[in-house]
């Protein structure tokens, strides 16, 4: 910071600025450390979303909700698979599979429950 | 007279701990003094909203070979340990469902020995060993207490680094 040169800047305002500026920087300061207290949902840390509070089931069923969060996301699984390094080529392979796997499941669910519903029509 | 000072000193550290005040001075880095941009803390003691002893957390890592608890305040500084290894198991039995719930059971006693009131506590879960059931299972089974919150803190890579090579190769 020069003094004495640019625009008309006289020593008062100057050790104003700076002292608006330390003022600034303990608020920021302050403000962090009380962030730290403050719960999960305030950070959007990337666990939030893993995140359960216990209401009126009690701490069983919160464990439930959240173990069905986990095997709902394959977070189990996906982490099994980057224990070891997948060449692309397999990871391809592997993603061709379970693409059509999945594809040819959903066709024959389709077909079934329309058998279903056609024998409910008395077909 | 070292003895009296010493067990002086247990007695106040009891007290401190029974009171519900957290033992762990500062801010979250431990600083505290006056810093270059002013306190962090405020001189004033803290107030009971903000106490970061009202929500105590319990770091459960579950690997596949061992599970190590620790019992933290709000911030995460550390008040007390424990481990498959610490309750007497040996090797591979560490990773067991016993083992997890032991340890479970001697972080319990220790807090109620030592008088540590747990207004409310949070469950953080990392890993997926046989420690995440057994964990649960302890603190609901052995204690009354207040159980406010369950999280999943396994690290999850959104493409981080690269993974050991496949075996068999």
């Amino acid at each position: 910071m020069s003094t004495g040169d640019g625009g008309g800047r006289s020593f008062v305002s100057d050790s104003l600025d700076s002292m608006m500026s330390r003022r600034l920087a303990e608020e920021s300061r302050k403000q962090f450390a009380s962030s730290l207290d403050k719960g999960l949902s305030s950070t959007g840390a990337p666990i939030v979303g893993r995140s359960v509070a216990v209401v009126s089931g009690g701490p069983a069923k919160a464990y439930a909700r959240l173990n069905r969060i986990m095997t709902t996301n394959n977070v189990r699984r996906e982490l099994y698979l980057r224990q070891r390094y997948e060449k692309p080529k397999y990871k391809r392979q592997r993603l061709r599979f379970e693409s059509h796997a999945r594809r040819f499941k959903d066709e024959v669910r389709n077909k079934v429950h329309l058998v279903m519903k056609m024998k409910s029509w008395g077909v | 007279a070292k003895a009296e000072v010493a067990s002086k000193r247990q007695q106040a550290l009891m007290d401190l701990l029974g009171s519900g005040d957290s033992p762990l001075r500062g801010d979250a880095f431990g600083f505290r003094g006056a810093g270059l941009y002013g306190n962090t803390i405020s001189e004033h003691k803290r107030s009971a909203a903000t106490n970061p002893m009202n929500k105590l957390v319990l770091h459960v890592h579950a690997s596949s070979n061992n599970t190590i608890l620790s019992l933290t305040d709000a911030n995460g500084r550390v008040i007390v340990n424990s481990s498959g290894g610490s309750v007497g198991f040996k090797k591979a039995q560490r990773a067991g469902f016993e083992a997890a719930y032991q340890a479970t059971a001697s972080i319990v006693n220790t807090v109620i020995e030592k008088n540590i009131s747990v207004p409310r506590i949070e469950l953080r879960l990392k890993g997926f060993g046989a420690g995440r059931d057994a964990s649960f299972k302890a603190i609901t089974g052995l204690t009354n207490w207040n159980v406010c919150r369950i999280v999943d803190t396994t690290p999850i890579p959104f493409n981080g680094c690269r993974p050991k090579k496949a075996r068999r190769l």
